[in-house]
């Protein structure tokens, strides 16, 4: 057959293969780079609907960067990001390798109760933590009380300098499991050899950690700090659950996906909701690419 | 520098299985010894115990008179070559070789020189910024001895280094280790199941199976007199021929009697021990080159060894024989390349009457 290709040994039509990746093609056409383009064409235009758009030109992206709530909400979200990474991942890879180096049976159990939190959803964390972090009543704060005999009132969703660092307890509490995995997936394709071989050439454990492991998860350990800031900028039904559909005393709790939804919905103003949206999509990606090159490996050069 | 005692050693893996059973061994300052036995028969278990990777599970080991079971790997100053070479990936050829001394704060100058003389003796020289992965497997060997022996160890510990390579990187790099032990001087455990590497790089061998040692000796000793049924399989390729029967005294003279043939026991030295074998299950044993070869064909009256032809198999140098005997058991001569010999012919080949071995067919110890 003249116009058949071969791949392995295996011969095929030429159009064969545009014919399975067309499920993926429409999908992604529709879904994701449809309303990129329409949210991008959004963004220009004044608009309370579909059918009453006025091209405004940049006034949506001025009204943001001159819009205090639009500062604060950044703000709350780098500090939000900025602790995931450095308080959770770290916690997260620590809590992989005990359980990497546990002999326990009951292994399989700690790594499902750790990883759990996470499958319930936002909401329902959101919720369960405002009852959790009641003050007086609230276990959280009777556990505090009991263990430093401190904080039994104190209002961690009611003042604006708590409301963060609750957020961030919180999220430890569900998403430290699920970055948990990943990392013990990585460490358990450690090659085992290389560490005894640097045992033997006379590093201490924390220097096989230092030179052998943490290099060899260097990947996995790049896609969750990327994963994790990218989460962490689309941080919105935590707070917003957690706070009573509120955003804090002081907008203690905004987050920029919350100040989205607040202009986009709560004003009616899509327009400026989709300029917000692609400057999210620009802040994340120049921080993705940043962290890319950052920890970009030598051999790979 | 130093010797290495092993006493009465033996390792119970968590699942039972005992690995290594009472092993005494003693490796002696500047030596070459090589483990050498089939797989799973516990070389590497060993090894591992001598590195400190693997607890020991009853026994102890010393380094250079220190007792060292409870002693850290990083402690032990061993260094370890492995089988799959275990380079760190993220680490340049350099950086490979200087780990160990950077870990032992050793000053910058003394590192590069001693990674630079390495490189020097390994002809890795125009290697040493490129990252493993860059390399060929003989190369990343290299890289592999060159870490080892820039630390200056007290002794080195190969686990079976060269299998990974081709047969002809492989012969190379067997002449360039014997060459470095030549040079360093350095004590060597090597361990390998291939026993042309035990022939030809040990000082001496000790050869295991099932976890126990059979034979500690020098190569050629073990060799011309291995203890038992299971050495004298085991090293030498062709594998040594095997017959059964019983050994029998007619007149003074003792012959070893099989089902095709009957054989006599020369030695004088010999006597005593026969004279004890009489009318024992015997195993007689030959190996293929001192049947037909050219050292067999000087010996004068030289008794002999008639088959049938199945299979020639010329290798170059010499050609191998496999023969049937008259009750079917096959042997197999080292002849001669060119000896005329065709298939389906029945040969009579002479034998070297001082070299062959009766073995208890009970016990399989060695009897002569
Ligand atoms: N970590 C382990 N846990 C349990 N049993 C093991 C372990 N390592 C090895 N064994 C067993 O111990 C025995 C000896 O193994 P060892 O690796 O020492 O053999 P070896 O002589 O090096 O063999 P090879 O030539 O195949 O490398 C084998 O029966 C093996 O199955
Ligand atoms: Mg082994």
């Amino acid at each position: 057959m003249s116009n058949s290709k071969t791949f392995r040994g295996v011969n095929y039509h030429p159009y064969a293969p545009w014919l399975f990746l067309t499920p993926y093609i429409i999908i992604a056409l529709t879904f994701f780079l449809y309303p990129l383009i329409y949210a991008g064409w959004l963004s220009f235009h004044q608009t309370d609907g579909p059918h009453s758009a006025v091209f405004v030109g940049l006034d949506n992206f001025k009204f943001i960067f001159s819009d205090p709530s639009f500062y604060k909400a950044l703000k709350n979200t780098t500090i939000y990001a900025i602790a995931s990474i450095c308080i959770q991942l770290p916690l997260s890879l620590g809590l992989a390798i005990l359980l990497n180096n546990s002999q326990s049976k009951l292994k399989n159990l700690f790594r499902l109760l750790i990883f759990s939190p996470n499958l319930v959803g936002q909401i329902f964390v959101g919720v369960l933590f405002s009852v959790i972090f009641t003050p007086r009543y609230g276990i959280f704060n009777i556990g505090i009380e009991k263990l430093i005999h401190w904080g039994l009132d104190t209002q961690w969703l009611s003042k604006p300098g708590l409301i963060m660092p609750a957020l961030i307890i919180v999220s430890l509490w569900m998403y430290v499991g699920y970055n948990m995995i990943y990392f013990l997936a990585a460490l358990q394709t450690v090659d085992k050899q290389l560490v005894e071989a640097a045992q033997i050439d006379g590093a201490s454990p924390w220097q096989v950690f230092l030179h052998v492991t943490l290099p060899q998860i260097r990947p996995v350990a790049v896609f969750v700090v990327i994963m994790s800031t990218i989460g962490s900028y689309q941080l919105f039904e935590l707070p917003f659950a957690l706070l009573k559909s509120s955003f804090g005393v002081d907008q203690a709790g905004l987050t920029i996906v919350g100040y989205l939804y607040d202009n986009a919905f709560n004003s009616g103003d899509l327009g400026t909701g989709a300029a917000i949206g692609w400057i999210l999509a620009f802040i994340i990606f120049v921080i993705s690419i940043i962290q890319l090159r950052a920890t970009n490996s030598p051999e790979d050069k | 520098m130093a010797e290495i005692i092993l006493k009465n050693v033996s390792k119970v893996y968590d699942n039972s299985v005992t690995a290594v059973r009472d092993v005494n061994l003693e490796i002696k300052d500047h030596e070459f010894m090589v483990l050498v036995g089939p797989s799973g028969c516990g070389k590497s278990t060993t090894l591992r115990m001598i590195a400190g990777l693997e607890d020991i599970s009853s026994g102890t080991i010393s380094v250079a008179d220190k007792i060292v079971n409870d002693v850290q790997p990083k402690d032990r100053n061993l260094a370890m070559v492995f089988q799959n070479y275990a380079l760190y990936p993220h680490m340049t050829v350099y950086e490979n070789m200087a780990f160990g001394l950077k870990l032992r704060h050793f000053p910058k100058n003394e590192i590069d020189a001693r990674v630079k003389e390495a490189a020097a003796t390994l002809g890795l020289e125009p290697y040493l910024d490129r990252y493993p992965k860059a390399l060929s497997g003989g190369q990343r060997q290299r890289v592999a001895v060159g870490r080892a022996i820039v630390r200056k160890p007290a002794a080195f510990l190969f686990d079976e280094p060269l299998s990974n390579l081709d047969a002809k990187m492989r012969v190379q790099m067997r002449t360039e280790v014997s060459l470095l032990h030549k040079k360093l001087g350095t004590t060597m455990i090597y361990v390998t199941h291939d026993q042309v590497e035990a022939m030809t790089m040990g000082s001496r061998i000790c050869v295991m199976k099932d976890g126990e040692v059979q034979q500690i000796d020098t190569p050629l000793a073990i060799y011309d007199s291995p203890c038992n049924l299971f050495v004298a399989g085991f090293i030498g390729m062709p594998p040594m021929n095997f017959f059964d029967g019983t050994v029998e005294n007619k007149d003074g003279s003792f012959f070893f009697v099989g089902k095709a043939f009957s054989f006599p026991l020369i030695k004088p030295e010999w006597k005593d021990k026969l004279a004890a074998a009489v009318g024992r299950k015997v195993v007689f044993g030959v190996r293929p080159e001192d049947i037909g070869s050219p050292s067999a064909m000087l010996v004068k009256d030289a008794p002999t060894l008639s088959g049938s032809l199945k299979v020639k198999e010329p290798m170059g140098a010499e050609t191998y024989l496999y023969l049937d005997d008259t009750a079917a058991e096959r042997f197999i001569a080292k002849v001669d390349p060119h000896m005329v010999a065709e298939v389906g012919q029945s040969m009579t080949l002479p034998v070297n009457p001082a070299k062959v071995h009766v073995f208890d067919a009970e016990s399989t110890n060695l009897i002569v």
